[in-house]
């Protein structure tokens, strides 16, 4: 019976995934630094995560996938985009398998690869964060929400947002710098990922 | 490893010069009341947050390590608050400490690391102080729900400081102070994070889940370990109150900001009047006079 069901399945998703490239869950498991291929499909990611009903393939269907060999599919899902890394599936797996780092390592060659972003505004947020980081070696709160609000058109919505929180004293506008800042800049684009231990 | 404890440097992150102000006050505030007055790291950078994993993997190691090199280099042991810098300096300091390939990786950055600073959250730090014998202004009344969020309780293997479904440290830490700590469900819920900003409309679900979650028992207030829990929850739960058709609303406060009150700092000093949903009413469930609102 279970034979049958994953036969279908992988008919299924092949069907409408067209490519299969049966080398990349290996070369996901270099990127991420995890054991893509232990996943034996408990679902339990799928049924801790918090946000499963905003993604359109559940975590485990992910790894899944990636064992398929189903790149396209993977590559053009907003799963890895709505993934925050809370880390709950990485408390929860039996194999020990840490999903958000799988999802990290998606993501990543998503835009290495030059490939359209399903989240584009997901995307800005975090690129508006690491600017400012970039800039002063820390994260500046007010510059990063401007700077993704006019690039979002939505200045005028989160104006009011920004003028409450500065009647409160709770945006500082002052920039507070890191005194080193070229040993922060440095760091940017160095390749280093944390699996090579 | 030496047993020898260093002094400890508190590492603020960036949350707490802005957003989260209230934290880095009331943390200063409570250690002072605790005769351990501490100084900050200097000059920490941005630990990374949720943006450097997500975008650049070698980012995500290197912005946290220079931080534990500086710590090293300045003799001392890092003291975190916000629960995603702790989480984040933790897992590096676990995989620098714990590889040596990738320890030359990070010296050819520039990162001089032996793996010999211990990252401390302030919860822990309070769990042994022997709070209860210094509670000056006991909290006897205050029904509080402890909430955690994600990060500062996971993972275990990689600097979580407890156990990542049920945790107890905070309510250790509360239940020290006086306060009547609820028993609620949304303890380790996540509350959305950075994705409150791009995609309010998912976010705000899971937030209405915890507020609802802390009206069923009955809280009076919730207490947050992470500046980001804390302004998702402060800023947007009038909208959510609206929306699910809350009757009340319910002051998001920093754990410091209660265990600070409880050891008798002066409540001017902790930042009550900074927040979105009005949190004078903690004090006024505590018999502090209020200092005065802008």
């Amino acid at each position: 019976m279970a034979a049958v069901s994953i036969h279908h399945e992988v008919e299924a998703i092949h069907h409408e995934a067209g490519a299969v490239d049966p080398g990349w869950v290996r070369r996901i498991e270099a990127t991420s630094g995890e054991p893509v291929r232990l996943c034996f499909g408990c679902g339990v990611c799928s049924g801790s995560c918090p946000l499963a009903s905003a993604m359109d393939l559940l975590p485990g269907r992910v790894l899944r996938a990636i064992q398929l060999g189903l790149r396209d599919r993977v590559l053009q899902a907003v799963t890895p985009w709505v993934c925050i890394g809370c880390e709950t599936c990485a408390v929860r797996c039996p194999n020990g398998i840490d999903v958000a780092r799988v999802m990290d390592a998606v993501r990543q060659e998503v835009l290495a690869l030059e490939r359209p972003v399903p989240m584009p505004g997901v995307y800005r947020f975090h690129r508006w964060f690491l600017r400012t980081v970039w800039l002063l070696g820390r994260a500046h709160e007010a510059a990063l929400s401007a700077g993704y609000a006019l690039q979002q058109g939505r200045l005028r919505r989160d104006l009011p947002t920004g003028l409450r929180l500065m009647r409160r004293r709770r945006l500082a506008l002052w920039p507070h710098a890191v005194r080193r800042r070229g040993e922060v800049r440095r760091l940017f684009g160095a390749g280093i990922r944390e699996h090579e231990r | 490893m030496n047993a020898e404890r260093r002094p400890l440097a508190l590492y603020p992150g960036c949350s707490l010069l802005s957003t989260g102000v209230m934290y880095r006050l009331s943390v200063h505030e409570t250690l002072r009341a605790l005769g351990i007055p501490v100084r900050e790291l200097a000059d920490w950078n941005c630990c990374g947050a949720t943006s450097a994993h997500y975008l650049d993997a070698g980012l995500a190691l290197l912005l946290p390590a220079r931080n534990l090199a500086l710590a090293e280099a300045q003799g001392v042991d890092i003291l975190t608050a916000c629960a995603a810098c702790h989480h984040h300096l933790a897992r590096a300091h676990h995989a620098l400490a714990h590889s040596e390939s990738l320890g030359r990786s990070v010296e050819e950055h520039g990162i001089d690391y032996r793996g010999d600073v211990r990252v401390q959250h302030v919860l822990t730090l309070l769990d042994d102080a022997g709070l209860a014998a210094r509670v000056r202004r006991p909290l006897t009344g205050l029904r509080v729900a402890c909430y955690y969020g994600c990060l500062l309780v996971r993972i275990p293997r990689a600097g979580g400081i407890d156990d990542p479904d049920a945790p107890s440290v905070m309510e250790r830490v509360l239940r020290a102070c006086g306060a009547d700590v609820v028993a609620w469900q949304a303890g380790t819920w996540c509350c959305g994070a950075g994705l409150a900003v791009a995609e309010p409309d998912v976010a705000q679900g899971l937030m209405a889940d915890i507020l609802a979650e802390a009206h069923r028992v009955g809280a009076d207030c919730i207490a947050a370990v992470c500046p980001l829990c804390q302004l998702n929850l402060d800023l947007h739960q009038a909208a959510i109150a609206l929306h699910r058709g809350f009757r009340r609303m319910l002051p998001v406060v920093f754990v410091t900001q209660l265990t600070a009150l409880a050891l008798g700092a002066d409540p001017r000093r902790l930042g009550f009047d900074r927040h979105l949903v009005d949190a004078l009413p903690v004090l006024a469930a505590v018999e502090v006079v209020a200092g005065g609102r802008r």
